[in-house]
């Protein structure tokens, strides 16, 4: 199964590889701050295996919303459907340098960062397709997988609406900080479009009046829609957008160039020294969801530059072969490889039901309304009143 | 759809397979390896809207044996939308089209359109890949030649009948017969003569008496003159269709696919003959001051203003003073509604066939201000560049024939409007002036230039007095073009 091969973390993995070859890389040029003393390391060193596995993930998350365009275009998976492709560098490098213990919560273009947190290909497709076994038992849909056991906070549906619920979310981190750790920190992705969204002002002041460890991630694809950026933001550089707030520009198509910089990141506020803003530079290559071609605001030169020069997953090849972790012949057989994984996977998803009706009154109320035995505390009025602690008072 | 699609679907109707069950068969999905055939996947027609049934491929971008990557564009597939490009996902080659020229139109979303192979090696293997459903059901239907069954049937004629077996049976009879391919010439017969009757037959049918089944003929070539017969068709098999005899046309001809927007414009013009009255009023009007207007805007202004916009502005003018014309009639309610804005659609003739852009608020605007927007329009308009809401709705039409030597025609009105203007050329003709009685020397004729406006008019709106109303503002307007200032 892939998934478990993404749940350790990675603090994990790296002190395994002092057998392992490992390569160090130049990323200069990759970074611009603001407000910042210090920087993100001009080279970063990288194993074997964590390229190869970064490059499994960053593959299956390409073959995965391939496969979700193919299925669409089926009218197997019907209704919202936004796809990542092109931006698979951004999700790999956050989950490579942040361990499960930090939160995450992105927009609705979640499908691959759903894959990293405790998902699997079946999961996340079985999801679209309504099944049973997806990700969010069919309840959830395209846009709103979650999953709390590896904090992942989902999806949201609403533009920017998930800013200030990560900003809640590092506010939670900070009050169950252990003496004498780092915070746990907390990530908001979110793209260009939402940027001038006024709740994610407001998040972004109360977390730096309280100091919490809250990283603003922008996904700037360059589009809002079907805006460019230019045309729907007076303001273009959005890692300065903090003010007095420090912010963090990596260039977003560059995997090692985010695995730095989200490490990076992390150490700054995971240290109490308050909230961060980065600006991820990244592109996509469908359109914003699959209502839209992409090509009624945007060249197709423009998209197929980008694919030549700028693809995320060209670069990590190009990284391997370079220093020689992996040979051409060894890559297109992994590429293959990962394609018969997916289309297994998808077969799977496909041939399993969709949820029995006995599914239609579960999570809707807490498990348990006996009073005292409540997931809640007592303050909270329940939606049966007649349970409310207040009444039986 | 043509025929042999016809008859996939007539096959999986049959095996009870549902659309979306067609599509769940991952056609596109390199499972389905037929045998002799190297892996491959069958690229099925895309779903490129959410509405979308099917497809007609406009354009292949691609040929076979080509290469293609992600982003790279297969073809242009135009939709009851838009024409939209079917990217690929993916790398590969194509193998095979399965679909073009005259059978491209109107493919269904979800069937096969093209072969795609991911190694070069295996293209050439596909050079003559059919698509199995697509050969055709081999219990096609014979021509039946003669209405009588042999009369080597084995069955004797029952007693009592004095017609020969070859007319027993009554039309009606025959016709159910043939369609359950039963031979029903040995029932007894209760109609006169010991015909059998239609209700003999369904009697029979109720009952299970035996029939034996009809005989085929032997396929001798279809004759025109016995040729309109239901065909014998295989016992069981659903009713199928006449039999058509080749008729030997004169000359040769050409089929012309119409574009969507043909096929827009054909389904509400015939919806609008055919439901609106029309009824029809002309005015011959002078257009001598208009031409000297525009002469001197020319030469001391060096501003350009066409006859058309003065009519359009004429038009709106008109409009404004008789706004029982501006109107639209709603069948629902069987109510008129009064329109509050004047924005008068002007007939562009573009390749692709007859638009009608909007000049919105047309009495607000200048007669110079007209004239750019005509322009901008009709520019746009034969380039296909037009948005939506600049050529639906509208209040009034005015259709100019005049550039093109017609002098007087009858334009049908687009629906939901009440009323369209179809104006000819000005031709010179000889006007005779007044008689002025007592007068010593009679004024001579004058030679003028005249032009022809006909209104036609929606009876359920506008009735023949407000219609007269209208052109005779329409023609107060424009022959004395000082009038426009106001």
């Amino acid at each position: 199964m892939l998934s478990s091969r993404f749940l350790r973390p990675a603090a994990a993995r790296v002190s395994a590889t002092r057998f392992m070859s490992s390569h160090t890389f130049d990323i200069s040029g990759c970074f611009e701050t603001h407000n910042f003393e210090t920087a993100p390391a001009e080279s970063v060193e990288a194993t074997k295996d964590e390229l190869v596995s970064m490059f499994e993930l960053m593959y299956t998350m390409r073959r995965m919303e391939i496969t979700c365009d193919n299925e669409y275009k089926a009218r197997t998976i019907r209704g919202f459907c936004h796809l990542y492709d092109g931006q698979e560098a951004v999700a790999t490098g956050i989950e490579n340098a942040l361990t499960h213990d930090d939160s995450w919560i992105t927009s609705y273009r979640c499908h691959c960062v759903a894959l990293c947190r405790g998902g699997s290909v079946s999961k996340v497709v079985g999801e679209l397709f309504g099944v049973a076994d997806g990700y969010s038992g069919a309840k959830g849909g395209s846009m709103h997988m979650y999953n709390k056991e590896h904090n992942f906070y989902g999806g949201a549906g609403i533009v920017g609406a998930q800013v200030p619920v990560g900003s809640g979310l590092a506010f939670a981190n900070k009050y169950n900080q252990k003496p004498g750790e780092p915070m746990n920190v907390a990530i908001a992705c979110y793209g260009d479009g939402a940027a001038n969204q006024g709740q994610i002002w407001e998040a972004a002041n109360m977390s730096a009046l309280w100091k919490l460890p809250m990283i603003f991630c922008i996904e700037n694809n360059h589009y809002g829609m079907g805006t460019s950026m230019e045309r729907h933001s007076s303001i273009n550089d959005y890692y300065k957008m903090g003010n007095a707030i420090p912010g963090l520009r990596i260039d977003g198509m560059n995997v090692l160039a985010v695995k730095e910089g989200m490490r990076f990141a992390k150490e700054y506020c995971g240290a109490g020294n308050g909230p961060m803003y980065i600006e991820m530079m990244t592109y996509r290559y469908h359109g914003h969801s699959m209502s839209d071609p992409g090509t009624t605001y945007r060249n197709r030169e423009e998209i197929d530059f980008t694919r030549s020069t700028r693809d995320p997953l060209e670069f990590i090849k190009k990284c391997l072969m370079d220093a020689e972790f992996m040979t051409k012949e060894e890559i297109t057989a992994t590429e293959k490889r990962i394609r018969k994984e997916v289309q297994a996977e998808v077969l799977e998803a496909k041939k399993s039901s969709p949820p029995g009706l006995d599914q239609l009154t579960t999570d809707i109320y807490a498990k348990d309304l006996t009073p005292g035995n409540q997931a809640y505390p007592d303050f909270i009025r329940m939606p049966d009143f007649a349970n409310s602690k207040t009444f039986n008072n | 759809m043509n025929t042999a699609l016809r008859l996939r679907f007539s096959v999986y109707a049959q095996r009870g397979l549902t659309r979306d069950l067609i599509a769940r068969r991952s056609i596109h999905s390199s499972f389905l390896v037929a045998k002799d055939y190297p892996a491959h996947t069958l690229l099925p027609m895309p779903a490129l809207s959410p509405t979308m049934e099917s497809g007609t491929i406009a354009e292949w971008g691609l040929q076979e044996g080509d290469s293609f990557s992600a982003g790279s564009v297969f073809c242009s597939v135009e939709t009851d939308k838009a024409t939209m490009d079917f990217e690929s996902q993916d790398d590969g080659f194509l193998a095979k089209i399965l679909r073009e020229g005259s059978g491209a139109v109107d493919i269904p979303v979800g069937a096969p359109i093209a072969v795609v192979v991911e190694e070069e090696e295996d293209i050439g293997a596909f050079s003559d890949y059919v698509l199995e459903a697509e050969v055709p059901v081999t219990a096609a239907p014979e021509a039946g030649e003669s209405k009588a069954p042999d009369t080597s049937s084995s069955t004797p004629a029952p007693v009592g009948r004095e017609v020969s077996t070859e007319h027993v049976l009554l039309p009606s009879a025959r016709f159910l017969a043939e369609s359950k391919g039963l031979d029903a010439t040995g029932l007894p017969g209760s109609g006169k003569g010991g015909r059998v009757t239609k209700g003999d037959v369904l009697a029979a049918i109720a009952s299970g008496t035996f029939m034996p089944p009809l005989a085929k003929e032997s396929a001798a070539p279809v004759q025109a003159a016995s040729a309109m017969q239901p065909a014998a068709a295989t016992p069981g098999a659903p009713f199928t269709d006449l039999e058509i005899p080749p008729v030997d046309t004169m000359g040769t001809f050409e089929d012309v696919a119409n574009n969507n927007m043909r096929k827009v414009i054909a389904r509400r013009l015939t919806e609008s003959k055919r439901e609106v009255p029309h009824f029809y009023t002309s005015m011959e009007v002078e257009l001598d001051d208009v031409l000297k207007l525009r002469k001197q805007l020319v030469a001391d202004h060096d501003v350009k203003v066409s006859v058309n916009d003065v009519i359009i502005r004429c038009c709106s003018l008109a409009l404004r003073d008789v706004p029982e014309v501006n109107g639209t009639y709603d069948p629902k309610t069987d109510a008129i509604k009064l329109q509050n804005s004047i924005d008068i659609s002007i007939a562009v003739a573009t390749p692709a066939g007859l638009i009608t852009p909007i000049v919105p608020n047309t009495d607000k605007l200048g007669l110079s201000e007209i004239t750019d927007k005509v322009r901008d329009l009709a520019g746009r308009a034969r380039e296909g560049k037009l948005a939506p809401e600049e050529y639906q709705g509208g209040t009034f039409c005015v259709s100019n024939l005049g550039m093109f030597g017609i002098d007087e025609f009858s334009a049908v009105i687009n629906p939901p409007q009440a009323a369209i203007l179809a104006v000819g050329g000005g031709s010179r003709r000889v006007v005779p002036t007044p008689y002025i009685d007592g007068a010593e020397e009679q004024a001579k004729p004058s030679i003028k230039t005249i032009m022809t406006a006909r209104l036609s008019a929606d009876r359920r709106v506008v009735d023949e007095a407000t219609a007269s109303l209208f052109m005779s503002a329409f023609k107060h307007y424009i022959s004395k073009p000082e009038l426009l200032l106001l």
